[in-house]
């Protein structure tokens, strides 16, 4: 039986979506491996057969399709340059200024990370996963996810403690 | 987690632009129809399809089997047809007909 991709969409797509986005810092980019992602889906739906973890295993497509994404860009300097200028909002809008504000500087302080970094900062913080489960995703060890979310962590605090010790 | 990466955590993440959802969903149906195309012109009736295969495979035994090579050899060794050869019958035809001659 062929699987319900609109149900599949409406259920991880949310989560995919701010994940590639806060990896690859382009939406043109987060579009394209999306879009390249369901295709997979349904031109080889068997490939979900006794998938234990759907959102896991389409993190780990999705992350894989974004590295392809960076070694297509590579081989283009100026769509570097160009992608790094590309303001990126992640964060959903705040109701004040000063949350706002604080989301702005966040999303900053997030291009600042390395890539992989980024992306275990993205998947433990927004995601909720394990180190073990990072690892699994993003075919690492589960030290290295570790220590590369503690490196990331101690930047984001270095990057945000003026702001972080206003909040309220 | 400290209260820093709590505090990281409830930050909401941005939804997806709504109308990326057909776009992506819409996407599916160019690439599945190759797939289809290739198994509506076999699927149908797949016991004649091998049944033909089997046939094929067949005449190419049969073929190979050399019930066909001798005429292929003989033909391949056949002397060419040239403006000569009409000559040469009727040269043969007339030192024949000379042999067998009792007048001579």
């Amino acid at each position: 039986m062929p699987p319900d991709l609109g149900h599949i969409y409406d259920e991880h797509a949310p989560s995919l979506f701010a994940f590639v986005l806060n990896f690859t810092r382009s939406e043109a980019e987060t579009h394209d491996v999306l879009q390249e992602l369901f295709l997979k889906l349904a031109t080889h739906p068997a490939q979900l057969t006794g998938v234990r973890d759907l959102r896991g295993y389409l993190i780990r497509l999705a992350h894989r399709l974004a590295i392809d994404a960076f070694r297509r860009r590579a081989s283009h300097a100026s769509a570097i340059e160009r992608a790094a200028a590309e303001p990126v909002t992640i964060f959903a809008p705040a109701p004040d200024a000063d949350a706002q504000s604080f989301r702005d500087a966040l999303g900053r302080a997030l291009a600042e990370l390395p890539p992989e970094q980024r992306a275990i900062a993205h998947l433990h913080l927004w995601e909720g996963r394990t180190f073990a489960e990072i690892a699994a995703a993003l075919e690492i060890p589960a030290n290295t996810a570790a220590s590369r979310y503690r490196y990331a962590i101690d930047k984001l605090q270095a990057l945000l403690r003026p702001l972080y010790e206003e909040l309220p | 987690m400290n209260d820093f990466e709590h505090q990281l955590s409830r930050q909401p993440l941005r939804e997806p632009p709504p109308e990326w959802r057909a776009g992506i969903l819409s996407g599916d149906a160019k690439i599945v129809e190759p797939s289809c195309t290739w198994q509506s012109w076999f699927w149908p009736s797949p016991v004649a399809w091998g049944a033909l295969a089997a046939v094929w495979v067949g005449v190419f035994l049969f073929n190979g089997s050399g019930s066909a090579a001798p005429a292929l050899l003989a033909a391949d060794h056949a002397p060419a047809s040239s403006p000569s050869t009409p000559l040469y019958a009727f040269a043969s035809h007339r030192d024949l007909s000379a042999l067998l001659d009792p007048s001579n």
